[in-house]
C-alpha cells in the first residue's frame, strides 16, 4: 500500500516564468492540481515539503492529500520538473484521483539476493527498472521484490513472475513476457582485452561518406566551397 | 573511434558558444549509475574512447558501459603556417557539444563503490567538470 501524506498548498495568482522564479527564490515551488472532480489551480507549496512527501518509501507514487482552502483532495505527483544539474524541483502536477477508479503507476523493481545471483560468473543484467500498472490509488504497492538468487547463465525472469504481488484487482499494463532481469555470460579474456586496448588512433582518419557524393554528383558544400577560392 | 558513417555535407558550421542547461537525458535511465557534465564543453571522439577504456579497465569483465553521447559534430583546421583564406580548412576531429545536465556515460552490474571509482577515472580524461549520479527510485 503506498504510503499517504499531508501536503498544504496556497492558491497561485500570479503566473509566468517571473513570477514562478520569484516563488522558487522563497524555498516555494509552483505547481498545479487537476483530475478528478476539480477544476485546474494553479497553485504552490513548501519545497522541502514537497520533498519529503516525494521521498517515503512509496516514492513518486505516494499518495499525496493536498489541502488547499480548505478542503484535502487526494492526489498523486505527476510530471514532476527538477533542475538538470542541481535536481531541486520547479514544478510539479497533482492529480486528483478517485479512489475508486483505476491509475496507471510505474512500480519499482527490488532484486532481492543480489549478491548470491550468477555464481557462475554471469553478469546480472537488469532490463526494466519499473513496471507499469493499472491500480486502484488505495491499493498501489510501493515496489515489487524479484529473488534473483541462484540464477544461472541465460535464465530469464519476466513480468509473469511477479503477478502474485499484484493487488487484487490490478493489471499489469504491459506485456507480461517482457524480459525484467537476464543472466549475461560475461565477456572472454580476448573481448576484454579488445575493449582494453581500444580503437587505433590511426583509425580516425577514414571520412565518413558524403550523401549524394558516391553518385557522382558533388554535394552542395562542396560547390560552396570553391566559389570561396576564386576570392 | 566514435564518428558518423555517413554525414550530409563534409563540413559544417562552428557550433555556437555552449548556453543553458541539458535538454535531454538528464538522469540515468538504462544502468544504475552515470556519469553527469556539470560544465558545458566539446567532447572529442578520443576523449570519449579514452574515458570508455578507463571504465573498462576499472570494471574489467564486470558490468556493462553505456556511450550515451555521440561525436556528431565536425570541426575543421587549417594546416599549420598557412594564411588565412583560401576557403574552410579540412576536418580534422568530431566532437559531442555536452551541456551541464547531460548524463555521458552510464554503467550497471557493478557495486556503488566500483562504479564511482571507475567514472572518477573517466573523469580525469574529461574536459567538462563532472558528478556522479544514481538512478533514482520510482522515477524520483
Amino acid at each position: 500500500m503506498a504510503d499517504q501524506v499531508q501536503l498544504h498548498a496556497e492558491p497561485r495568482t500570479d503566473l509566468g516564468k517571473n513570477a514562478s522564479g520569484r516563488l522558487r527564490g522563497r524555498g516555494r515551488v509552483p505547481a498545479i492540481l487537476y483530475g478528478y472532480q476539480v477544476e485546474p489551480t494553479t497553485v504552490h507549496v513548501d519545497a522541502l515539503e514537497l520533498y519529503h512527501a516525494l521521498h517515503t518509501e512509496a516514492g513518486s507514487n505516494a499518495l499525496i492529500r493536498l489541502e488547499l482552502d480548505g478542503d484535502t483532495h487526494l492526489t498523486v505527483a505527476r510530471d514532476h520538473q527538477r533542475h538538470p544539474v542541481k535536481g531541486d524541483s520547479l514544478h510539479v502536477d497533482f492529480l486528483a484521483v478517485d479512489r475508486d477508479s483505476q491509475i496507471a503507476v510505474d512500480i519499482p523493481v527490488h532484486l532481492v539476493g543480489e549478491e548470491d545471483a550468477a555464481d557462475d560468473g554471469g553478469v546480472l543484467n537488469q532490463i526494466l527498472y519499473t513496471v507499469p500498472i493499472l491500480v486502484k490509488p488505495l491499493d498501489v504497492p510501493n515496489y515489487f521484490d524479484l529473488s534473483v538468487e541462484g540464477l544461472e547463465i541465460g535464465d530469464v525472469l519476466r513480468v509473469e513472475q511477479l503477478a502474485d504481488q499484484l493487488p487484487e484487482g490490478a493489471e499489469f499494463d504491459i506485456d507480461t513476457e517482457r524480459t525484467v532481469v537476464t543472466i549475461n555470460a560475461p565477456i572472454s579474456e580476448e573481448e576484454l582485452e579488445a575493449l582494453e586496448e581500444g580503437v587505433d588512433a590511426g583509425a580516425d582518419d577514414e571520412e565518413p561518406e558524403v550523401v549524394g557524393e558516391s553518385d557522382g554528383e558533388p554535394a552542395d558544400d562542396a560547390g560552396s566551397g570553391d566559389a570561396d577560392d576564386e576570392d | 573511434m566514435l564518428a558518423p558513417k555517413r554525414v550530409k555535407h563534409r563540413k559544417q558550421h562552428r557550433p555556437r558558444p555552449l548556453k543553458g542547461l541539458s535538454k535531454g537525458h538528464t538522469q540515468v535511465y538504462v544502468g544504475d549509475y552515470g556519469l553527469m557534465a556539470t560544465s558545458p564543453g566539446w567532447i572529442t571522439a578520443r576523449q570519449i574512447e579514452s574515458a570508455r577504456i578507463a571504465i573498462t579497465r576499472a570494471i574489467k569483465r564486470g558490468g556493462k558501459v553505456r556511450i550515451t553521447i555521440f561525436p556528431d559534430r565536425s570541426i575543421t583546421k587549417k594546416p599549420l603556417e598557412t594564411r588565412m583564406g583560401s576557403g574552410k580548412g579540412s576536418p580534422e576531429l568530431w566532437v559531442a557539444p555536452v551541456k551541464p545536465g547531460r548524463v555521458m556515460f552510464e554503467l550497471s552490474g557493478v557495486d556503488e563503490v566500483l562504479a564511482r571509482e571507475a567514472m572518477r577515472k573517466a573523469s580525469h580524461k574529461l574536459p567538462v567538470t563532472t558528478k556522479f549520479v544514481k538512478r533514482e527510485e520510482g522515477g524520483e
